[in-house]
Parts: structure tokens; sequence; C-alpha cells
């Protein structure tokens, strides 16, 4: 039994589970794009999720979120779960779970506002902060995205003003800012230089442990580098999941080991 | 090798007419732009006369520095002998001998009339043929004395100037010919009963040669006199009343000054003075006018000096200098705007634009936020789509009319015109045009600051308000101050619900219930309605050139701004 389990979702004996997705389906109208997913994300872990694109990995990052609600005609089914609760029950807070789950997108987004106020936009969202509270959130969040050397100086200039690697931090500053447990990072350095990635890399071996990370990546390097776990999706369907040694050493499935050894993607 | 030729010259020719329709473009502005300009700054900066400093004296507390004070004494150094030369005009001092010399021979006349009696009741029992010979014997006997003296005196008139004077004395006998036609036949009746008949034959013996012949003279007095008096008439408008009691009498304020500018003055001395305009009868007896020059028309006379007088020293009796006249902006008009400046209809279009954005900038804001971001197309949202559309497509006039039918008539929003009723009719003139570049601008709004919000767990109106807005602000703004230039320019929706075209500066706290003057409708109100528009033509460059600096000077703004907040946050 608990063999059944590790081998279908992933996840191993009394590891914890932070995210668990049972059956879970995600349609585009008539479009299936994510197939009877079942998989937990463990707790204080780094999840890679890679495959070839279109493939669904970041529509099944972003129903972790429900940023897939802003999507007309996207519909999900059955169940996706953090901490034992159902993330689409229809009385879910969504805002609260937005706070809980925190999201860093494939190109750098800061708002066209101060480095300052892109990091404190979350934790004054909820308010009830007083000015001290608010910049020792605003310095600590900095400081965790190994940020707050290069931008303490000028955080009342543009966010627009920083190069891509470091807007993408501000990014992940501005997330960790609402103190997530879940953090969600779809391609984060897609849109990166080496230099910029490998910083980012780096800080994501930091932040495991203290966070829960689902990374969409669709480098392997990167993958095999900054994950404890892989997952690789195909066409919709999860393929394969397991601790990322044994998947880039070991390919449970022929369709992982051809994308991992770059037959295709 | 060919073909890259070809593409060669297709290029340079594709550049060289880029270039030149540009170029087109440019010179098409200068071509509009220039006139006005240059005719606006007119009414800034001018040659102004004397008068225009006594203008500025008289009624809006301006101090006569002492060379102004040196310039209009010497100025009225000037005018004195062409005054004195009126006055001996209009009033001769041989006036008295020439009434003396007509009363004289009129009365000789008069008297030989009683000495013709005998010859009279002879020619009125005479048949038919000599009667009439014999009457006009009599008449020309009894009257030559006097109408040769009449005669004489008219010709001499025209070269001393007693025109005016010997018309009166004429007018005067003309009337006591009748007196003295009654006064002979009640004489006759003593002697002899006359019939009917008979009566008025005698009266025919006593007036009507001399009536005629004096009326003949009375008419050439009369024309000459009213072509001094139109002369006198361009004086008194180019120059301004002669003394303290004509300028008390003055009516009109444009009366109690002359020319203020030389571009006016240049035009009356032209048109008013050196040249007349002069009622004349043809052989037919029909009366018709005729443009004459003063100096032929009055050749030889006074008034002939006096011309050459004007022409030759106008500039010493008006003393043009450059004057820079700031108040045109600030100052009230006088004498519908013939004096003064044009500060109400400025103060009145700002009114009005400020009004309507008041009212059509959150509207619009609201409405394009409503569209762009949570109408997710529906039936409704397609209908009001489409309402704002067609909206955007009615003629100007369109919205006036209802303004008057609905605003005014119907909800009552002011007892007549007022600043609100014409504001609230630009602001849903402009509302389909804010709506539509807010709704652009929002839409330009990359998706991921939508995004991001969302994900840190923004609500939808909490990340409108606090990241979308914002980074839509720049673009929104320059909509709306584009707009501002639409409503500041728009006259048809203002004619009917808020433009009057007289009137003072409008208080703050009168814009409810008071219509104003504005710059559109008192443009167009001026050209056409004016009954002296070629004298303010400056005025109405002067307001055009105004209008068009605060339309640019709102674009500009909008420029300004827009590049300013790119610059503060590029996306
Ligand atoms: N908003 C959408 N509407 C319809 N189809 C979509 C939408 N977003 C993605 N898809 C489709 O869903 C599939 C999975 O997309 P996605 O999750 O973005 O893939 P990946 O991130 O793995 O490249 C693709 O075939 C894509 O075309
Ligand atoms: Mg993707």
């Amino acid at each position: 039994m608990e063999d059944e389990k590790q081998k279908r979702y992933g996840a191993k004996t009394g590891e914890d589970t932070a995210i668990s997705a049972r059956n879970f389906s995600v349609y585009y109208g008539n479009f299936h794009a994510v197939k009877n997913v079942n998989m937990d994300f463990v707790r204080g872990k780094v999840t890679a999720i890679i495959g070839p694109s279109g493939c669904g990995k970041s529509t099944f990052l972003r129903c972790i979120n429900r940023m897939n609600d802003l999507v007309d005609g996207c519909r999900t089914e059955g169940s996706l779960q953090l901490d034992g609760i159902d993330i689409y029950h229809k009385r879910m807070d969504v805002a609260e779970l937005r706070r809980r789950i925190g999201m860093v997108f494939q190109r750098p987004n800061p708002f066209p506002k101060s480095i300052y106020e892109n990091v404190a936009y979350g934790p004054r969202l909820k308010g009830g902060l007083s000015k001290d509270e608010l910049d020792a959130i605003v310095e600590t969040s900095l400081k965790r995205a190994a940020l707050w050397d290069e931008v303490k100086d000028r955080l009342a200039s543009s966010a627009l003003g920083m190069s891509g690697g470091q807007q993408q931090r501000l990014c992940i500053a501005r997330a960790l800012a609402i103190k997530p447990e879940v953090l969600l990072m779809d391609e984060p350095c897609s849109a990166l230089d080496p230099k910029s990635t490998s910083r980012i890399e780096d800080l994501m071996g930091e932040l495991s442990g203290e966070y829960t990370i689902a990374v969409v990546t669709h480098n392997m390097q990167q993958a095999a580098r900054v994950s404890d776990f892989t997952a690789f999706f195909y066409e919709g369907n999860l393929v394969e999941y397991g601790a990322t040694d044994k998947l880039f050493t070991n390919p449970a499935h022929k369709a992982t080991n051809d994308y991992i050894t770059g037959r295709f993607g | 090798m060919n073909n890259t030729s070809t593409r060669k010259i297709l290029d340079a020719s594709f550049t060289a007419l880029a270039y030149s329709s540009l170029a087109a473009v440019a010179a098409a502005l200068a071509l509009f732009l220039f006139p006005i300009f240059f005719n606006g700054a007119g009414a800034f900066i001018f040659r102004a006369t004397v008068e225009h400093e006594k203008f500025l004296h008289e009624n809006l507390d301006a101090d006569l520095s002492e060379s102004e004070k040196k310039a209009i004494s010497e100025s009225d150094a000037a005018r004195a002998p062409l005054y004195k030369m009126m006055r001996e005009y209009e009033s001769p001092p041989n006036a008295e001998k020439l009434r003396d010399r007509l009363a004289k021979s009129y009365k000789e006349s008069v008297e030989a009339i009683g000495g013709a009696s005998v010859e009279i009741l002879g020619a009125l029992d005479k048949k038919a043929p000599e009667r009439a010979e014999s009457i006009r014997n009599i008449s020309k006997k009894l009257w030559e004395p006097y109408l040769s003296t009449v005669r004489e005196s008219v010709q001499e008139s025209a070269k001393n100037g007693t025109s005016i004077a010997l018309s009166g004395i004429l007018a005067e006998n003309e009337a006591e010919l009748a007196a003295t036609a009654r006064a002979e036949l009640a004489l006759l009746g003593k002697t002899k009963r006359l019939s009917f008949r008979q009566k008025s034959l005698v009266r025919r013996i006593v007036t009507e040669l001399p009536s005629s012949e004096i009326s003949a003279a009375l008419e050439t007095l009369e024309s000459r006199n009213r072509a001094y008096a139109s002369f006198r008439d361009g004086i008194a408008q180019l120059l301004g009343p002669r003394n303290k009691q004509e300028k008390e009498a003055a009516k009109l304020m444009r009366q109690k000054y002359g020319q203020t500018r030389m571009d006016t003055a240049r035009k009356v001395l032209e048109n008013s003075v050196l040249k007349i305009t002069v009622k004349e009868r043809d052989k037919s007896g029909a009366e018709f006018m005729r443009r004459v020059s003063v100096s032929e028309y009055f050749h030889g006379t006074p008034v002939e000096k006096m011309a050459e007088y004007v022409g030759k020293n106008a500039d010493a009796m008006l003393r043009p200098h450059i004057a820079a006249y700031p108040g045109f902006l600030f100052d009230d008009p006088y004498d519908s705007s013939i004096f003064g400046g044009i500060w109400p209809m400025v103060l009145g279009t700002f009114y009005l634009t400020f009004g309507s954005m008041l009212m059509a900038a959150p509207l619009g804001v609201a409405a394009a936020v409503y569209f762009s971001e949570y109408a997710r197309g529906g039936k409704l949202t397609h209908v009001l789509d489409t309402c704002v559309g067609t909206l955007a497509g009615v003629p100007s006039i369109v919205f006036g009319l209802f303004g008057l039918a609905f605003l005014i008539n119907t909800v009552r929003i002011s007892e007549s015109k007022s600043v609100l009723a014409g504001s609230v009719t630009l602001a849903l003139l402009v509302l389909p045009t804010i709506i539509r570049s807010c709704e652009e601008a929002l839409k330009a709004v990359p998706n991921s600051y939508r995004e991001a919000a969302f994900a840190l767990g923004a609500g939808k109106w909490r990340s409108i308000r606090t990241v979308i807005l914002p980074a839509a602000l720049p673009s929104m703004l320059t909509g709306i101050i584009i707009s501002m230039g639409r409503a500041a320019g728009e006259t048809a929706p203002i004619i009917f619900t808020a433009a009057t075209s007289t009137g003072a500066a409008l208080a703050i706290c009168d814009v409810f219930t008071q219509p104003t003057p504005a710059l559109p409708w008192n443009i167009y109100n001026l050209c056409t309605e004016h009954e002296m528009a070629e004298r303010v033509s400056h005025v109405q460059y002067g307001m055009v050139m105004t209008l068009i600096l605060i339309v640019l000077a709102l674009n500009g703004a909008a420029i300004w701004l827009r590049a300013r907040l790119r610059k503060k946050m590029k996306f």
C-alpha cells in the first residue's frame, strides 16, 4: 500500500504533503489540457515540472492558486488540495488562497511603481501594518530574494529601471512579502541571461526548506540542479513523477528517457 | 542589377514624397496659423494713438506718464487749427452781414408787391395766353432783386463757408412767402372781391417763382451741408469729440474717443474723412449715392483746406506710437468690444471647459473601467457600447439643442442659459471621446500587471485602483486633456445653453444660474453680428489667437504630461 502510494504519487512514506492532486483535469472549453493528474507536492521541497511545450505544465501550475479562474471557459475536474483543504471549494476565499500560494511568472512583471511599493504591495492589501512593520517586511523580503544589497539605496526609484534578473528577483521578493507557504514559479528564468538564471537557481535552493516550491522549467539541467522531485508531463498526462536523481538517472518510462536525452521537446 | 537600381529610385521617390507631404502639411499649418498669430498679436502690441492712452487713463485708471501728457497736449495743439477752420466754416463771422443783406432785399421785393397791385389786378383780367406771360413778367420784376442776391450768396457761400447760415435764412424766407401771399391777397381783397380762381392766380404770382428758385438753391446748399456733416462725422470718428461739451453729450463710449489704433485710424481717414459718400440726383430726379473725394467735391472751399490739413497732419494729431496692451487679455470689453479686452470670454471658456471636464472625466473614466475591466461581452454591454459610438458621431449642434430642450426647458437645470447647462452639454459631447480614449488606455495596460496583482491576493477593484488605473493614467490624462481642448473650442453646444454675446466676467458663484460670454461664440458673434465688424478685427483675431493658444497649450500639456509620466513608469 505504501509502495503503491509512493509509486503513484511520488510521496515517500512519512513525508509531509503540501499539495495533492487527485484525478485532476483541466479543460479549455472542450480541450482537455491536463488529464487526470495524481500528484503530491512535498512540503519544503523543490518540485520541478518538465515536459515539452504545450503539455499543460503552466495550466496545471496556474490551477494551484486558481489563476485560471481569469481564463474564460477554463474548468477543472477532480480534486486539488492545499493542506487537506479543497482549493476549488466553492466557499474558498480565493484572495486568501493566493496569499498562501505565491507566484512568479515567466516574464518579470513588476508594477510600474517604486521598488519599495512593489514589495509592500501584498502586505498593504492585507492592511493593519505600521510603517516600521512594513519597512521590516520589505527589508527581509528583499534580503531573502538576495536583492537587498543591490537596491537598498534606491528603494524609491522605479522598479522598471532594473535589469531583467533584478526584476525577477524583485518579483520573488514581492511574492515572499506576503509570507506564502507555497511558491509557484512558471519558467522564472526563461527570459533571463545565464548569470541571472544561476542567481535565481541559487535562490531557490536557499528558499527550499522554508517554502514548498513548484517550478515549471523546460531546462533539464536546471530541473536536475534545483529540484528534489521532478514530474514529467506529456500531452496533459503526468507520465512520471519521482525523486529527481532517480528520474534523471533511471527513468521508468521510455517517453521520459526520450525527453531528458533530448530526443524531442 | 537593374532590380536594385529600380528599388533605389523607388526608395528615393518615396522618401521625397514623404518629405514633401510633410512640408506641405507644415506649410498649410503655417499658412493657416501665421495670419492668425500675426493679426492676433496685433491685439496686444500695435501702433496706438493718443486716444488709446486717454481711454486707459479715463476708464481703467491707467496713469499718464509725462511723455504721454506731452503727446496729448501736442496732439491737441495740432488739432486746434483744424477745429478753428471747422468752427469758422460752421458759424462764419460774415453770416450776420449776409442775413442783413438778404433780409433787406427780401423786404424790398415784398414791398414791391404792394406797388404792383394794379398790375396784378390787370393781369388777372387778361386772356389766358397773355395772362400767363404777364404773370411771369410781374413775378420776375417783383422778385428779381431778391433772387439775384440769393444766387450770388449761394455762389459765394461755397467759398466763404456760409452754406449753413445761408440755408437757414433761405428756409426762413421761404416759409414767410406763404404769409406774404396771404397778406397780399387780403390787401387786394379790400379793393376788389376776388373769385377763388383769381385768388389762386395771385398766390401764383407772389410765390411760384421765388419758391422754386429758393428750393433749388436750398437743395444745393443742403447737399453741400450734408457732405460737410459726413466729413465732420468722419473727423469726429477719427479724433473724437472736439470739446468738453461734445464729449459730455456723447452717449456711446465710441463717441467719446477717436481711433485708439493707427490701423483703424488709417481706415477711417481713407474711408470717412478724405473720401465721403454723398447723395445726389440724376436728371430724372432719382437719388443715388456717390463716393467722392472731399478735396474734389469741396474744391476751392475751406473744407478742401481742412481735408488737406487732416491728410497732412494725421500723425501729428494722433501721435502714433507702439503700445503694448497686455490688458487685452485681462480687461473687460467696453462698448461692444471696440475698447478694452476679452477677459469675460476667456474666463467663460475656462468655466465651461473645466466645468464640463469635472463631469465628463470621472464619468468617462468610470464608464471606461466598466467597459474594459468588468463588462464581459453581454448584450447590455454591446448596446451601451453602440450607444457610445453613436453618441460620438452626433453633430454638436444637436447636443446644443438637446441642452436647450432637455436640460433647460424640461429639467430646468437653470432659469435660462447658464454655465452649468453649457458645461453639462459639453460634458455629454466629449464623454464618448473620453470613454473611448480611456478604454484604449486601460486596454494598453499589460495583462501581466493584472495577473501580478491577483496573484498577490488583490481583488478586482483593488487591482484596478492600485495598479491598472495608475498605469493607465498617462494615456487617460492625454485623452482627457485633448477632449478639454475640444470642449474649449466648441461653439454649437453653447449657443443655446450658455453663451451670451455681451456681459461682464462671471463670479464663480454665478455659474449655476448665469450665462457667460465665451471665446468660440463671441468670435462668431463679433465677426458676423457686430455693427462695426471692421473696426474690431483686431479683437476677432486676438480672440482666435487666444483660443488657439489655449487649445495648443492644452495639447502641449497633454504631450508633456504623457512624456513625463511615461518616463516615470514605462511599459
Ligand atoms: N487560455 C487558453 N485557452 C485555450 N487553450 C489554452 C489556453 N492556455 C493554454 N491553452 C492550451 O493548453 C495547452 C497547455 O498549455 P500550457 O499549459 O500553456 O502549456 P505549457 O506551459 O506546458 O507549454 C496548450 O495546448 C495550449 O494551447
Ligand atoms: Mg508554459
